[in-house]
């Protein structure tokens, strides 16, 4: 047990978290193939216009799936992300348009800083479970934007967001310089900063985190935190591309936040994942429901596909589920080989 | 009468730990049977296979002359065995006559919660418990009335054959238990019961079989062995490490941690004093308050009531990170639960407590955080090519190396060490004795070391605190110390020494 289970895992790594580089790289090659192969569905895919809006729509799954991917990691989940794009998104509308300024856009960012806070303070210090807080959470945030709007949302796009969100550099479209930003400072902070590091741990073993002396309770809330900021973050880049907000903006986070980060490769019970994994499966998911779109089946089917394809691939990546469903024909396997050996 | 009970050559293995080693004995019908051992010696596990949760990898056994090999706790059931577990095997969210029954609830699909009061009210009574409402959920218990169900329903099963786990461990007197043995014994029933309290054996059994390391060391009638002789059975040969001559070290008397009438939920008025430059050990059966008292001192639990004094200065832990700014670090006894972090890296584990120490401006995964890990890997005598390993893929013994590392690593003056030896290969016995040794001889640093292995506390400590039933009974240091009077002090017979060695 000793020598061979040290030396089955021999190659080093200089990065001290489990790597799973090839996992994101086929992520990323079964999207780079899919996108030429879809012409053959539809000859207005695969196009550069087609791949460049994947990447643009792709950016903005990232950022919301950055923030969950944090709570993920330190075990666990965000529901509330899509009342917070959407309620970003409407003040950024009825403000930000309004006052274009700097303090505008931080007291955006500081009202879903709060939201992260009392989700934070209400799992880690109260001990409401993480999938009870934010629901709730998700209900109060969606509330409050309703009432503040009464329904119809004030404003306009503010012209700077429009720009960066529909604005080209080099005729590649901003928002493209953006994801890889992200993807570089999301890893940074998510596994080369002390903040990222305690995420890790705690979403670990908590038991042993409590034991070393970090304090969870503030590193579980600074990931909600964070969190919220993202969504926050994702709701005005939507309200630059999208050219407005509306209430429902959000809904479409709701599960695919979670499923980006699991896809990407992350543990769903936290400790285990990266950023690049996420970007991935952004990227991924967003070719794939592209795909679907462009099939020319109604709304409500291309869901139907999208949700049962989320399903399908986190139950495929699921080991445990795997082992499960074989589990009666292994034992099978087994019995026919020990028969003719009990007969002996 | 013929032999209610026949263990023949039963050996189980849990990788390559030999949990028990071609063991067999019989009991006659209608005797009470002692199983006597220290910790690991087999005892839990014989009991596990008795009661059908384990199966033995070879070895038979038989009951009444019928081959008898269970596969669940049912078949054991249908055969005539019946259990009262250590680790309490109720349902707390269920009422009192709702465990007593189990799994039958009544006939057809509904529970007739009225008979079932009824029924529960008369085997409680019938069996001394009438205090214990049958319509009360489990978890509003006391410890001890739980432990009397525990027993109440195995013996209301009638069977044939009562296993008895270290019954009378939460119990206050044994009054009540002695008066239900009483009661119930027959020539139709035999028990077998498991203490360690060798007085109680004494009162309730006849004969007695000795496990140690997972073998049977005798099988001996209970009247004709003395105490001192059942302890060296239970103990072996001291292997002649308590006779070695022991390193004087530089213990200067000052006290490093004082504790004063420390109290809590196991333990009450525990009092020591752990000296700078000291390796202090602590002595004791499981579930005898060490384990609480070495949270209260990481800062990981609150005492009820007493005082803690670090370098002189009364002190309040609050948590394990005030616990850590006075220098205590703490290793706890499960690796798996709470040593490591599996899925980070051999060097995320090492650095995770002192993450301070090791980045360069908030950031980490540079240079300088695998360059300060070198350095505490190679004090425990980690090989530095398993930092960038994942924990997971390392041995027992070299995860247990970690940790100790990450200790060093937090810089803290005093170590509180649960058990680190337990699980883990000789040559990291080696190692850790030796970090051990190096760390106290510092000066100002000191540890305070829990062991379930006598035999290794005896051959490292100059001083070695006992602990029973939730204090201190014993304190032995130098020439006093020997397993014998260990386990002695150990299992409540304070004073035995003396005698063992006449």
């Amino acid at each position: 047990m000793t020598k061979t289970s040290d030396a089955r895992f021999g190659a080093t790594k200089r990065f001290p978290i489990r790597g799973h580089t090839g996992y994101v790289l086929a992520l990323l090659a079964v999207s780079v193939v899919l996108m030429p192969v879809s012409k053959l569905i539809s000859p207005s895919l695969g196009s550069w216009t087609t791949v460049s809006a994947i990447l643009v729509v792709s950016s903005m799954l990232a950022l919301v799936g950055f923030g969950q991917g944090l709570v993920i990691l330190v075990g666990e989940l965000d529901l509330s992300l899509p009342s917070t794009v959407a309620l970003a998104g409407v003040l950024t509308t009825a403000w930000l348009s309004v006052t274009p300024s700097v303090l505008t856009f931080l007291q955006i960012l500081g009202i879903a800083a709060v939201i992260g806070l009392v989700n934070g303070i209400g799992v880690a210090f109260l001990r409401v479970p993480s999938f009870i807080m934010t629901l709730g959470m998700q209900l109060i945030v969606a509330g409050a934007a309703l009432g503040y709007t009464k329904g119809t949302v004030p404003g306009t796009t503010p012209d700077f967001l429009a720009s960066v969100m529909l604005g080209k550099w080099w005729g590649i479209p901003i928002p493209i310089f953006l994801l890889v930003g992200m993807a570089v400072v999301g890893t940074v902070i998510q596994q080369y900063t002390r903040f990222g590091r305690k995420l890790y741990a705690v979403g670990s073993n908590r038991a042993t985190a409590e034991l070393v002396g970090l304090r969870v309770g503030l590193i579980v809330t600074g990931a909600f935190v964070v969190s919220a900021i993202a969504a926050a973050l994702t709701g005005m880049m939507l309200v630059g591309y999208g050219g407005g907000a509306t209430l429902g903006m959000g809904d479409v986070y709701f599960l695919s936040s979670i499923a980006v980060v699991v896809v990407g490769g992350s543990s769903i019970l936290g400790g285990r994942g990266s950023f690049l994994g996420t970007v991935a499966a952004a990227i991924f998911l967003t070719t794939i429901a592209t795909l679907i779109q462009a099939v020319g089946i109604s709304q409500g089917w291309q869901t139907f596909i999208y949700g049962f394809l989320i399903v399908a691939v986190i139950g495929l990546l699921n080991r445990d589920l795997y082992a499960r469903a074989f589990a009666p024909v292994s034992r099978l396997m087994q019995r026919g080989r020990s028969a003719p050996a009990a007969a002996n | 009468m013929g032999l209610a009970l026949e263990l023949t050559g039963l050996s189980k293995a849990y990788g390559p730990t030999k949990a028990l080693q071609d063991v067999s004995f019989n009991v006659v019908e209608g005797q009470t049977h002692a199983i006597i051992g220290e910790n690991g010696a087999g005892k839990s596990t014989l009991i596990r296979a008795l009661a059908g949760l384990e199966r033995p990898d070879r070895g038979s056994i038989r009951i009444q002359g019928r081959a008898y090999a269970p596969r669940n706790l049912k078949d054991s059931r249908r055969a005539g065995v019946s259990t009262a577990f250590q680790d309490l095997s109720l349902l707390p969210n269920l009422t009192v006559a709702e465990n007593l029954f189990l799994p039958r609830l009544g006939r057809g699909l509904l529970v007739k919660r009225k008979d079932n009061e009824a029924a529960a009210r008369e085997v409680l009574d019938k069996y001394r418990v009438g205090h214990i409402s049958p319509n009360r959920t489990v978890d509003g218990l006391a410890l001890a009335d739980k432990q009397k169900l525990e027993i109440v329903r195995a013996i209301s099963h009638q069977p044939k054959i009562l296993l008895l786990d270290e019954p009378s461990a939460a119990l206050p007197d044994v009054e009540w238990l002695y008066s239900l043995l009483a009661d119930i014994r027959s020539s139709d029933l035999t028990i077998l019961y498991i203490s360690h309290r060798l007085a109680e054996i004494r009162d309730l059994c006849q004969t007695a079989t000795v496990l140690r390391n997972g073998e049977v060391v005798d099988t001996v009638r209970v009247d004709e062995a003395d105490d001192s002789r059942v302890f060296q059975m239970m103990g072996g040969a001291t292997e002649g490490h308590g006779t070695e001559a022991r390193q004087v070290r530089g213990v200067t008397g000052e006290p490093a941690i004082e504790v004063r009438n420390l109290s809590g939920q196991s333990i009450k008025d525990v009092n020591f004093t752990l000296q700078q430059g000291e390796l202090l050990g602590v002595a004791a059966l499981e579930g005898q308050g060490q384990g609480e008292t070495f949270r209260i001192l990481a800062g990981a639990l609150k005492p009820a009531g007493g005082q803690v004094y670090v370098d002189d200065e009364a002190v309040t832990l609050n948590s394990t990170s005030a616990a850590l700014r006075r220098g205590i670090s703490f290793v706890a006894e499960e690796r798996k639960t709470e040593g490591i972090f599996p899925g980070l890296s051999t060097l995320g584990n090492v650095t995770a407590g002192a993450l301070r120490k090791v980045d360069r401006f908030g950031f980490l995964g540079g240079r300088r955080e695998f360059a300060s890990s070198v350095d505490v890997a190679r004090e425990v005598d980690l090989n530095e090519r398993y930092l960038r390993m994942d924990i997971d893929a390392l041995s027992g013994g070299n995860q247990q190396k970690a940790v100790l590392a990450r200790s060093l690593l937090q810089g803290s003056k005093y170590l509180l060490l649960y058990d680190p030896s337990r699980g883990v290969d000789v040559g990291t016995k080696g190692t850790i004795y030796g970090l051990m040794e190096r760390f106290v001889n510092r000066g100002d640093h000191a540890v305070l070391w829990y062991s379930t292995d006598l035999a290794e506390l005896s051959a490292v400590c100059d001083r070695i605190l006992c602990f029973y039933r939730g204090s201190v009974v014993q304190e032995l240091a130098g020439t006093d110390i020997s397993v014998e009077a260990l386990l002695a002090a150990i299992t409540g017979h304070a004073g035995a020494e003396r005698e063992a060695k006449a």
